[in-house]
């Protein structure tokens, strides 16, 4: 990094503008940071290659077909491509102001300037590089089949994956080929997109186990046998970490207006960005580390213990968004999943135990009510939230530490009441699948047309308009669609079978376990079958992910999102706007403590007992993941998606953590470290921004 | 209907604002005729906030009288500002930096379709209008979708007086619009405000700097230590002199009215 500062002070006294020098600065670091990775890199396999020390001649002797002929033009491309890197990087650092892809296709330079060489290089080296990749899945000359089977996963379904992105990866970089040869402007986003889309790639092919770490050092050998090996070992998480960062620079240097970067910038705009990349780094990474890492029970696991953390952290996210913090999470969360199991067992408020449906809607109601009593002090006194809820967060934690006698726990199961269970007639079930299936038939007439129309329109007016990506357009547009149009298809078919099936027994009462429905083992998945013992995923998750969706698209595409945003991002212009915003924060307010109550219910029915100390902790743990899913401190800016995701992420980390073997006790350690980053990075990245 | 071109767009009528034992206005009439750009000078402290905090419903008068359009009403909120078609534009609380041109431009009064609950905004048709209502105005933006904070604050300023103008406003308040703009983006905006003006708007600048209104205004009106010192056409009284009644309160001898001197 430190050349790269200084390189960055070199170009400042450069010729270029302050705004140009920005994103030169930053594009440069990421530059050189991948340029000089992918050479020693490359040097580094071809050596390995060369000298057979890397298990990949291990595995070609499997294939025992044209051998030699792969590992001699894998070595030599690898050869000419490290030099050709490393010199790209030395003549980039000796001529700071070098000129780029850019001023190449403004006709202002030749093609032999180390920038335009490398860029050119690289496309024609990605193509060679895609074409052999397919052919050799096609022809079955690299054993990948083998190797995935390490795995454990569809050996088909990855060879597919491999082909299909290495045909889109020929195509893209064919066509930049061409349009750098031509000097078309439009080269440079394409070459962006080409090497964004070849980062991927290369995540894809670690991913399907084309790389394995363990054959690295050789069976009953030291550390010492395999020195490139070892490396190879850092190296890898390295230039995964290094590839994130860069491309995370590229994708949010500044937000370029032209029409052709309109997914680029889409995501540059989009909060959870950070998250995304993160996400995509500790996949990558811990499954490289442990093959159990992507298990499905260990996905599974990962995503049923969550739920809680993640009901509330759409909360929270909601509230952030619109400028305030609510300490108290954990203590609303405590108190009200108290209520609820009171409410069954014991009875609360001087009322007789409840039927679990109205016990859970009073723990609904009461959480509402601390969300309430949080958003009046907050407005009525203009203490900063911060503050207010520090203080609520012990005020209410007295609820349950007063209802609980002393270190009891309250379980359900001491009270030895059968669970609760909900009777409802098939003829209620018949009618919310009716309405459903409207709902499918209205949404399907309104959009189908429009996007099959589209696709058609794209089609019938390719020669005649000059968008750059038209043809992807085309691709893109006639796959989503197809998609859409299948998972219609697929609701549909679910519906009427569900009808129908329900029709069949119209005479029985149907019954189901509160805690089953609210969060209980997920048996079979429509798509996966039956799920075998091991793997323990919840029904909590489909709840947690549909609230997801319910609230992001609250958040973006309806009003009272942009209300959000607006009290959030600016008070006084929403009030000079007639936006109410205490009543947007109260209302923000009670969401996010209704959904702790919701959080509540689904720990109950999972767990089924309560302690008094129940949910504490749990506020920071939730601010911190809705942090690094992008939302802003100060608020007015954020995601509910970027907060699943930051969930995610420390849900993955901490099951990853324990799987490589590490003392999860270092858990906080390294969530603390990634929260600072994270943070780093969003405000760096707003500064750029704006 | 004759009267409709006569009367004053606003007229406040012996405005008085306690806050305590505090007097932040003894006394102040106020008014703004039809299609007319008012300057509202005075130094900090002088009370012209207070004024125009009335006029926009931020704080009750103690005592005196509003008339809108002749008709006396009565602004207890924002809200009720707004509703009788007083748009005001704050230096700093005019957009939210982090939404987007057209979602600032809509905000509060989203384009949606749907129906009841299920309404949805109309993200396409509200960028779309809002490009093409700026552009009637004679502001050019690159893409509605862009967010604010990429602007400059001229840029900003004008977005702010392009949508006043587009949702049929009567009367714009710009609270010291140009006081921290460099002087290419006060030309700007203060071209944008005399196009609100042709549009049949009125309009008070609120500034401390006679410099920054003078090209402007048909009119200045001058506040100190909570009463008016005066009203004054352009043609009266020079840059010069309201620069000094601005400071000192000192009227010139030949600018004194009566009804100024029997005070």
């Amino acid at each position: 990094m430190a050349n790269a500062s200084s390189s960055a002070d070199m170009l400042a006294s450069g010729q270029y503008s302050p705004e140009r020098k920005l994103l030169r600065n930053s594009k440069f670091t990421a530059t050189i940071i991948l340029l000089v990775v992918t050479g020693l890199l490359s040097l580094l396999f071809s050596e390995q290659i060369l000298t057979g020390w890397l298990a990949f001649g291990e595995r070609a002797n499997i294939s025992r077909r044209e051998l030699n002929l792969i590992e001699l033009l894998l070595a030599a491309g690898g050869i000419v491509w490290g030099l050709l890197s490393l010199y790209t990087a030395w003549g980039f650092l000796r001529h700071p102001a070098t000129p780029s892809m850019e001023d190449y296709l403004g006709g202002r330079v030749s093609l032999r300037s180390p920038g335009v060489l490398f860029t050119t290089a690289l496309i024609g080296l990605l193509f060679a590089v895609s074409i052999f990749l397919i052919e050799q899945v096609l022809t079955g000359w690299l054993p990948l089949g083998e190797r995935a089977n390490i795995s454990r996963r569809d050996i088909n379904t990855i060879e597919w994956v491999v082909v299909g992105l290495g045909v889109l990866g020929a195509l893209l970089n064919g066509r930049t080929l061409i349009f750098l040869l031509r000097r078309d402007r439009r080269a440079w986003a394409w070459a962006q997109w080409v090497s964004l889309l070849t980062v991927l790639l290369m995540m894809m092919a670690l991913f399907s186990g084309g790389i394995d770490i363990y054959s690295v050092v050789p069976p009953g050998g030291t550390a010492l046998d395999n020195i490139p090996g070892v490396l190879e070992l850092v190296a890898l998480p390295l230039i995964l970490v290094l590839s994130a960062i860069s491309t995370y620079r590229y994708l949010t240097l500044a937000v370029d207006l032209s029409a052709d970067q309109s997914i680029r910038n889409r995501l540059a705009k989009s909060p959870g960005a950070g998250a995304i990349i993160g996400l995509a780094a500790l996949l990558i990474g811990f499954s490289l580390a442990s093959s159990l890492f992507l298990e499905p029970r260990a996905i599974a696991s990962a995503l049923s213990t969550n739920v809680t953390n993640g009901i509330v952290a759409i909360g929270i996210t909601l509230l952030m968004i619109s400028g305030e913090f609510d300490l108290s999470v954990g203590s609303i969360f405590g108190a009200s999943a108290l209520i609820f199991i009171l409410a069954m067992t014991e009875g609360v408020f001087g009322l007789p135990p409840m039927n679990a449906v109205i016990a859970a809607l009073l723990s609904l109601v009461f959480a509402g009510f601390l969300g309430f009593i949080n958003g009046v002090l907050l407005i009525r006194t203009g203490i900063p939230s911060f503050i207010v809820t520090l203080g609520t967060l012990l005020a209410y934690r007295a609820i349950p530490l007063v209802l609980i006698p002393e270190g009891r726990i309250i379980r359900y199961a001491d009270y030895g009441i059968p669970d609760p269970f909900i009777d409802f007639s098939p003829f209620l079930l018949i009618a919310l699948l009716v309405m459903g299936g409207l709902a499918l038939a209205y949404y399907a007439i309104r959009q189908l047309p429009t996007m099959w129309g589209g696709v058609r329109r794209r089609i019938v007016t390719y020669r005649e308009t000059t968008a750059p990506f038209r043809d992807v357009a085309i691709v893109t547009s006639a796959l989503w669609s197809a998609v859409v149009t299948a998972a219609i298809a697929g609701l549909a078919l679910f519906i009427f079978s569900g009808i129908a099936d329900l029709l069949s027994r119209t005479d029985e009462m149907l019954r189901i376990s509160f805690f089953d429905l609210a969060n209980g083992r997920i048996e079979s998945l429509p798509i996966f079958g039956r799920l075998t013992a091991d793997i323990n995923l919840r029904t909590g998750v489909f709840w947690w992910f549909l609230l997801v969706i319910v609230f992001q698209f609250i958040l973006t595409q309806m009003r009272y999102g942009g209300f959000t945003f607006a009290v959030g991002g600016n008070a006084g212009a929403a009030r000079a706007q007639g936006i109410s915003v205490s009543r947007v924060k109260i209302t923000n307010f009670i969401i996010c403590a209704v959904l702790c109550g919701v959080a509540g219910i689904t720990f109950v029915s999972r767990v089924g007992s309560v302690n008094a100390n129940l949910g504490d902790g749990l506020e920071l743990e939730v601010i911190a993941a809705s942090v690094i899913g992008g939302v802003l401190l100060t608020g007015g800016y954020g995601s509910i998606v970027g907060a699943l995701l930051g969930v995610l992420i420390f849900g993955l980390l901490r099951t990853g953590l324990v799987l490589v073997g590490m003392d999860p006790r270092v858990f906080f350690g390294v969530q603390g470290i990634i929260i600072i980053v994270a943070v780093v990075i969003n405000t760096a990245v707003r500064r750029v921004r704006t | 209907m004759n009267d409709k071109a006569t009367t004053p767009l606003v007229e406040m009528k012996g405005i008085v604002k306690q806050f305590g034992t505090v007097e932040a206005l003894r006394g102040v009439d106020f008014r703004v005729d039809r299609q007319e750009i008012v300057g509202l000078l005075g130094d900090n402290g002088a009370g012209k906030s207070t004024l125009i905090k009335i006029l926009t419903g931020m704080h009750t008068p103690t005592r005196g009288q509003i008339y809108f359009e002749g008709k006396p009403v009565f602004i207890n909120s924002p809200h009720d500002a707004r509703d009788i078609g007083i748009e005001t534009v704050y230096q700093d609380l005019a957009l939210v930096p982090l939404m987007s041109i057209a979602r600032n431009f809509w905000l509060g009064q989203e384009l949606t379709r749907g129906f009841g609950p299920f309404k949805t905004l109309n993200h396409k048709a509200m960028a779309e209008q809002a490009r093409e209502a700026l552009l009637d105005i004679g502001i050019r933006i690159r893409n509605a979708e862009e967010a604010v904070a990429m602007m400059s604050g001229g840029e900003r300023q004008s977005i702010a007086i392009g949508r006043a103008v587009y949702f049929g406003k009567k009367l714009l308040i710009l609270d010291e619009p140009t006081s921290a703009l460099s002087v290419k983006q006060t030309g700007e905006v203060l071209n944008y405000t005399r196009r609100a003006k042709e549009r049949g708007m009125s309009v008070i600048f609120i500034t401390h700097n006679i410099a920054h209104v003078h090209e402007v205004a048909d009119r200045f009106t001058i506040i100190r230590g909570g009463r008016k010192i005066g009203d004054f056409y352009k043609h009266e009284v020079t840059e010069m002199e309201v620069a000094q009644m601005v400071m000192s309160g000192a009227v010139p001898d030949r600018l004194k009215l009566p009804d100024v001197v029997e005070e």
